[in-house]
């Protein structure tokens, strides 16, 4: 039951956003923004929950994600697709929660609808020090049978000590 | 022999939503009528609606050769059948299933409520399952 409030809220929050904003691509910064909000908070929630330690490499922390996803919207996405690098990989989502009800019109053709969710993960990768690039590779509300998302890792952030301190 | 059919859905402020006809044989004025048929038949259909709980309504209104059948959905949109053969079990069937997928254009967040329907697959889904009860459009 709570999954279809989850749904039904989210399709508000997104129809109220492009009532504000028309244009699709500004729709699509604010729910990033809104997601990136989201997201600075909810790392702090779950590493409380879950005392996973530091990770080492990006295998981790992707498997912490799987975990998150699980926890939050309980959903398992599976996590493939690794480049040579091993720094980028993708989180495939076979049912997307907040997608259970929507259908695009043709002209919202460009609007990310679950961009909130690429927000969200870029802001909690950011508090802990890891500067990525999230975004949608596969959306199912666009004729793909899952949602994929692609999680690239940018560069290690770290702290910068305020002026007149060593 | 087929007969035709005309189906309006009508919003809560009495708007129509959406129109659409099935083995529709003669002229076009025939729309026109059927729609002015359909909206007279909106008091009678009221009242009927007041003086039971169920959805399905059956006959609510005769108007020379043509019958009205009608649905009210518990949110309060109207399905309105005018149609020239007596066929109950086909016209509740048919309000049954489009009652099904109004609902999911209803959860929608892109849907305005009592807005006019753009949404095309929702258009070819309606005929779709008018072409399965009332034989070939």
């Amino acid at each position: 039951m709570e999954g279809e409030l989850l749904a039904l809220t989210y399709g508000a929050v997104v129809a109220r956003v492009l009532k504000d904003y028309e244009r699709t691509d500004e729709v699509n910064a604010q729910l990033d923004k809104m997601g990136y909000n989201v997201g600075v908070r909810l790392i702090d929630d779950f590493l409380a929950k879950n005392r996973h330690g530091r990770c080492k490499n990006m295998h981790e922390t992707a498997e912490a994600i799987q975990s998150a996803f699980k926890q939050y919207i309980n959903v398992q996405p599976q996590v493939g697709k690794w480049n040579d690098a091993q720094n980028s990989f993708s989180l495939t989502l076979d049912t997307n929660p907040l997608t259970s009800f929507v259908e695009l019109p043709a002209e919202l053709g460009g609007l990310c609808y679950c961009q909130f969710i690429c927000g969200i993960l870029r802001g909690a990768l950011e508090m802990i020090q890891l500067e990525t690039k999230v975004q949608i590779v596969a959306d199912n509300l666009k004729g793909s049978s899952v949602t994929e998302i692609r999680v690239s890792f940018i560069k290690k952030l770290v702290d910068a000590l305020p002026v007149g301190e060593d | 022999m087929t007969g035709s059919y005309y189906f309006a859905l009508v919003g809560g402020s009495d708007r129509p939503l959406l129109e659409t006809e099935f083995n529709q044989r003669r002229e076009k004025e025939q729309r026109h009528l059927c729609q002015l048929i359909a909206h007279a038949s909106l008091d009678l259909l009221e009242a009927r609606a007041r003086a039971t709980s169920q959805c399905f309504l059956k006959s609510v209104d005769r108007f020379n050769e043509w019958h009205i059948s009608a649905y009210l959905t518990p949110g309060g949109a109207k399905f309105i059948m005018v149609h020239d053969q007596i066929n109950e079990d086909a016209v509740r069937n048919f309000f049954q299933d489009v009652n099904d997928i109004w609902l999911r254009l209803r959860l929608n967040p892109f849907y305005n409520p009592d807005g006019e329907i753009k949404n095309k697959s929702f258009l070819l889904r309606v005929r779709a399952i008018g072409q399965r009860y009332f034989g070939s459009a």
